[in-house]
């Protein structure tokens, strides 16, 4: 029995913890429905600080304290309430956990710059102090961390609904125009509520960094535990989160003293946080769709059929080009580079096209490349089964919480990619504990593609089809139901459609194109393991796909090659790779509220290309005979339905030009 | 409109504040205290890389006097056998180096031993990585990554021992350049690397990679030897052109160590908890661990996987407690050794023992570790990195002064030394002889290989478990051995793979 007490003990100062953590998230989501992933990594940074100013610079322990607490921490959340999420409580979820993300990367990027790698220590506070309970040693520390949990629990309750900012804050996000008409100033709540939030996050970080350890991931990863207690809370309520927080405190304390240390239930020891989160995102009530609201967005231009079709052999005859040239370990990366490119382009159709966001990319891929070595099929026969497989995965996650929409979906994924990672694939059936499967090579047809180059150049012909297959979907019904979904599931619900089926199907297409990459990830290397597939890439694997476009090929084509060679440039100088880890991160934070990405910055280029500098050009060439260029501006249509107006007969009005990009709500307007 | 001014004004105010307060942490206070009291009074060390070719940077070695001055790109080096040595080498190789403030061995520490050169006739020079001057060694070590520089101290390594041999002696005629490769944690990236490592050297020496499996296949397919400081997956023992100066195969334990402790502490052994990371190849090795230390005579009340995400302990330790536990065994990183002690310190938890592998044998550990190290045990397969009795630890100590002054010796960096020492002799015995085949064929014959004493007898050739261990404790920040002898040797457990 003592050890019973023992165990609540210790549970509840896990509890704590993540109460601190869980009620800052849950206070800027309350004010300004911005679910900040990167929590746990402003805890990590403000940690950093708070070890700098009292070991390394000597600051009294105190000094150091308030300077992190109420000076730095603050001064951050006002930062990045005004320049960074101002107004993304009203952007599509996507838009906004892609900025958090991007926030994520970019702080732990900073951290590493800034902080190089060397051991650091933080001691407890009052490390001589403890107090002993029955059989029981509890330390000063510990008792803070749980009494800071309650007095900061109270104080927030207090600070929402019996102060009249908190009344604010809560009203800012229910209607913050509303609120303006009665004096309130929406943005000040908001950097009130960030100031807060990032405090609360270095309280945590400050409080956590002494068991923790000054480590970039350890710190940052903890708080994603976190989400489960603020997702019992429905993310509004901050009473349920700390019970939700002690609960799941509780819960991992009394896992690691009372589960057998063997067999399956010893792997569920090591994902109760996510399957905490599972559960809870499973028992929520159906989520409501937001009236009155378009969020719509400008897609990047489709192609033309003959545009599409050219670029896609343009591709691969750059890539036979390449595979006939380059060496066999460029080659290597430029099949990481295809594989990265498919994934992505996953995520066009789920993201880009379906308004929705996976966290388990990566993980649908390494259930592709399983079954693919797990079938021991090394052909088409083999690979169309993998990704079938992948595609069934994908259907049976998104199948539990289809009542639920955005944030809940995305936060599924992310409990997914944990259980999968910690639990499936390190089980004796998949991969094994750090093992490895052999898997052969594709053969086509009875024809095996033994060398690298041709390896290559199929991977980057599935790609082309792939991309091909997406445009036509897009084009079709199918497509205008997804822009029509992802715009508005409110009025597509009105409109009688049942989207939460479509969503189940929408989920295993992404996880099945996801499941062929794996697979042919799995040929190219030859050997693969869980190793391959860590949850926690699919994280830059998301940021890569927005920052270089969501919503296009293009985009997926480009971010596949960028996230293939951020490792390959931060090798060359691994002081550079937190440079550049802080540049991809800052730089989806700015990209992160366009998911059409750079991409649409190369297609804006080439329109201007085109209407300004091809017309001189061509204007200049000779009037050869058989030349069908300078003629078919007098008349001839160029037949890919744009309609062309000679300069003389420009007028300051738009002409009369058919839109091709979009049909239907595409206006960002709020009604 | 005087809101929005007033705003601005406190939002100006606010960032200033912080601004001022983030230069204060991030940028200028970068300087330590010591630094910026001897700035502009210390000599910054030369812009050469280390190990680039021309002199490396002075610096002292340890045990001996610094060298004198030198003019990079002089002639090559001459060296006073274990003293201070002057003189440079400038040999345009990779790996090359002057021996500045080095050090010199002769006899068995000489570069090449005491092996007899084979004959320089026939030596090809058209093979893979050989040029009519050089020969290229790959390294493909983790450098960058999730946790940035982890297994640099083997690519250190290997390149000190590398600069030492270029400063007296060639290879008929060749000296070595390091290909220095990242395999950045990642297996592909390690597939990659050795893509490479095929393609453009001779031989990959003294690598060191987490997810070591990926390349395996590459190597072998090309025939690549890969001569490694460690081998840690059952793909990289099992692929046949790979062998590692310290090899690991699966299933096979040692019983020296445990039966020491049956020795010393035969209560403590009745009531042992075996605490492991859940993650990379420690529970697979915790496993085997518990069976041949069971058999040994060893009873295991607790055996139990921690998460690398657990940040509480607490629970972990009120289980020991509860049990009676007497003797404590942990495998794992450091960093999660340091959180467990802490628990136990917190919970007033004192087990009679505390012992952990060779991964705590690292200053990082000590430094974080502080009074809470004092006591604990480790069983190393390498002698003390302190004692310079042994000249061949005192060699690898100067030279990896010269390549990266001030890195810290640790285990990897040992067998990654010890492992190029190892390709350099039996290259030098192959003489003219020397092809890819030729040395795999070599190193296939190698057994107790010790690199002069630094390490425990490794049966490289044979890829099997070394059987011996020293145990040393750690008191006061300072390792010493207590157990007898040099090492500790006996039978093996074999529980299969």
């Amino acid at each position: 029995m003592s050890s019973f007490i023992s165990f609540t003990i210790f549970g509840l100062v896990s509890g704590a913890a993540y109460a601190i953590a869980a009620s800052g998230l849950v206070l800027t989501y309350t004010t300004t429905r911005v679910f900040n992933i990167a929590h746990g990594a402003f805890g990590m940074v403000l940690a950093f600080v708070f070890w700098d100013f009292s070991e390394r610079q000597g600051l009294p322990l105190w000094f150091s304290l308030v300077l992190v607490l109420l000076v730095v921490a603050p001064a951050a959340g006002w930062f990045v309430s005004r320049f960074v999420t101002k107004g993304l409580g009203e952007a599509p979820v996507s838009s906004s956990l892609v900025v958090t993300v991007g926030l994520f990367v970019g702080l732990i990027g900073l951290a590493q710059q800034i902080w190089p790698p060397e051991a650091r220590f933080v001691p407890p506070f009052f490390p001589e102090t403890s107090f002993q309970l029955g059989d029981t040693f509890v330390t000063a520390h510990q008792l803070i961390t749980i009494l800071s949990s309650i007095v900061v629990a109270v104080l927030l309750y207090l600070l929402l609904n019996r102060t009249r900012i908190g009344t604010a804050m809560r009203a800012s996000v229910d209607n913050p125009e509303l609120l303006k008409l009665f004096g309130g100033r929406p943005e000040r709540v908001a950097s009130l509520s960030w100031a807060i939030g990032i405090s609360l996050a270095g309280l945590g970080g400050v409080l956590l960094v002494s068991v923790v350890g000054l480590d970039y991931y350890a710190l940052t990863l903890l708080v994603i535990n976190a989400y489960a207690a603020a997702m019992l809370g429905r993310l509004k309520s901050l009473p349920l989160t700390f019970v939700g927080a002690m609960g799941l405190g509780l819960l991992t304390s009394y896992a690691s003293a009372y589960l057998p240390t063997e067999g399956l239930l010893n792997s569920v020891r090591n994902v109760v946080p996510a399957l905490f989160l599972f559960a809870v995102i499973i028992i929520l009530p159906q989520a409501q769709l937001r009236i009155g609201q378009v969020k719509g967005i400008v897609s990047a231009p489709l192609p033309s059929l003959g545009k599409a079709v050219g670029w896609g052999l343009g591709l691969l005859a750059f890539v036979g080009l390449l595979a006939g040239t380059s060496s066999q370990a460029n080659l290597l990366l430029v099949g990481t580079a295809a594989t990265y490119a498919i994934v992505m382009l996953s995520l066009v159709l789920l993201t880009g096209y379906g308004g929705h966001v996976s966290l388990a990319q990566l993980t649908f891929a390494g259930v592709g490349a399983l079954a693919y070595a797990k079938l021991e099929q090394p052909n088409l026969y083999g690979l169309v089964l993998s990704a079938l497989i992948a595609a069934a995965v994908g259907g049976l996650v998104a199948l539990p919480v289809l009542r639920l929409t955005g944030l809940y979906l995305a936060l599924s994924t992310l409990a997914f990619a944990s259980i999968m990672d910690k639990m499936i694939f390190q089980a004796d059936f998949a991969f094994g504990f750090n093992g490895t499967l052999p898997a052969g090579r594709l053969s086509i047809l009875g024809t095996a593609i033994t060398s690298t180059g041709g390896y290559v150049f199929a991977m980057s012909v599935f790609l082309v089809l792939v991309a091909w297959g997406l445009l036509l979907l897009r084009r079709g019904v199918l497509g205008r139901m997804l822009i029509a979904m992802r715009d508005s599931p409110a009025a597509c619900g009105t409109l009688g459609l049942d989207m939460r089926w479509f969503r189940v199907g929408l989920f295993g297409m992404s996880a099945g194109i996801a499941g062929l990459a794996g697979a042919l990830f799995a040929g190219l290397r030859g050997t693969i393991g869980s190793a391959d597939f860590q949850s926690f890439n699919s994280l830059p694997l998301l940021l890569l796909a927005v920052v270089f476009g969501v919503t296009s090929v293009t985009g997926a084509v480009l971010g596949g090659t960028g996230l293939m060679l951020l490792p390959v440039l931060s090798s060359g100088d691994p002081q550079l790779g937190g440079l550049l880890f802080a540049l991809i991160g800052f730089g989806a934070v700015f990209a992160g509220r366009d998911p059409n990405g750079l991409a649409n910055l190369i297609f804006r280029g080439g329109r201007l290309v085109e209407s300004r500098v091809a017309p001189q050009v061509m204007s200049r060439l000779p009037d050869l005979p058989g030349r069908g260029g300078r003629r078919r501006a007098d008349g001839d249509s160029p037949g890919d339905g744009s309609v062309e107006v000679p300069l003389s007969q420009l007028t300051n009005e738009p002409a009369p030009v058919e839109d091709q990009k979009e049909v239907g709500a595409h206006v960002a307007a709020r009604g | 409109m005087a809101r929005p001014s007033r705003d601005r004004t406190a939002g100006a105010r606010l960032l200033a504040v912080a601004t001022l307060t983030l230069a204060l942490a991030a940028c200028g206070s970068q300087l330590e205290p010591g630094d910026v009291s001897t700035a502009g009074g210390t000599t910054a060390v030369d812009g050469t890389v280390p190990g680039a070719g021309g002199a490396v940077p002075g610096a002292t070695v340890p045990g001996t006097d610094p060298g004198a001055p030198v003019v990079p790109g002089t002639d090559p080096g001459t060296t006073t056998p274990g003293g201070s040595t002057g003189g440079t080498g400038a040999t345009g190789a990779d790996a090359g180096g002057g021996t500045e403030g080095g050090s010199a061995g002769t006899g068995e520490n000489a570069p090449t031993g005491t092996t007899e050169a084979g004959s320089c006739e026939g030596f090809d020079n058209d093979q893979t990585g050989v040029t009519a001057d050089t020969i290229t060694i790959a390294n493909a070590s983790d450098i960058s990554g999730p946790v940035p520089g982890i297994f640099e101290s083997a690519q250190l390594g290997t390149r000190a021992f590398a600069a030492y041999f270029n400063s007296t002696e060639e290879l008929c005629g060749h000296k070595l350049e390091v290909l220095a490769l990242d395999s950045r944690a990642d297996a592909g990236s390690d597939q990659q690397a050795y893509q490479r490592a095929c393609d453009e050297s001779f031989a990959s020496v003294g690598s060191q990679s987490a997810f070591d499996f990926g390349g395996a296949g590459t190597a072998q397919a090309c025939g690549l030897p890969d001569l490694r400081a460690y081998s840690l997956s059952t793909d990289r023992t099992n692929c046949t052109t790979c062998y590692a100066a310290y090899g690991v195969r699966p299933g096979q334990v040692p019983n020296a160590m445990p039966q020491y402790w049956v020795k010393q502490e035969p209560d403590a052994v009745e009531h042992v908890a075996m605490l492991y990371v859940n993650a990379g190849a420690a529970p697979e090795n915790a496993s085997a661990f518990r069976k041949a230390w069971e058999a040994n005579g060893w009873n295991v009340d607790i055996f139990q996987g921690i998460d690398v995400s657990e940040f509480n302990y607490a629970p972990y330790v009120q289980q020991m407690k509860d049990a009676g536990i007497e003797f404590v065994n942990y495998i794992g990183p450091y960093q999660f050794t340091v959180k467990l002690q802490q628990a136990m310190a917190q919970q007033g938890f004192t087990p009679k023992v505390f012992l952990q592998d060779a991964t705590i044998y690292d200053a990082a550990y000590v430094e974080q570790a502080g009074e809470l190290g004092n006591g604990v045990y480790a069983y190393a397969q390498t002698n003390l990195f302190d004692d310079f009795s042994i000249a061949e630890m005192k060699l690898y100590r100067a030279w990896l002064d010269q390549v990266s002054p001030g890195a810290e010796p640790n285990i990897y960096g040992v067998y990654a030394w010890s492992a190029a020492r190892l390709f350099v002799e039996e290259a030098t015995k192959l003489g003219g002889k020397l092809t890819r085949k030729t040395l795999l064929a070599a190193l296939a014959q190698v057994r107790d290989w010790t690199a002069n004493g630094m390490h425990v007898p490794q049966d490289v050739g044979a890829k099997t478990t070394a059987n011996c261990a020293s145990i040393i404790q750690l008191d006061g920040g300072t390792w010493s051995k207590v157990s007898p002898g040099e090492f500790l040797c006996g039978s093996m457990s074999n529980l299969g793979s």
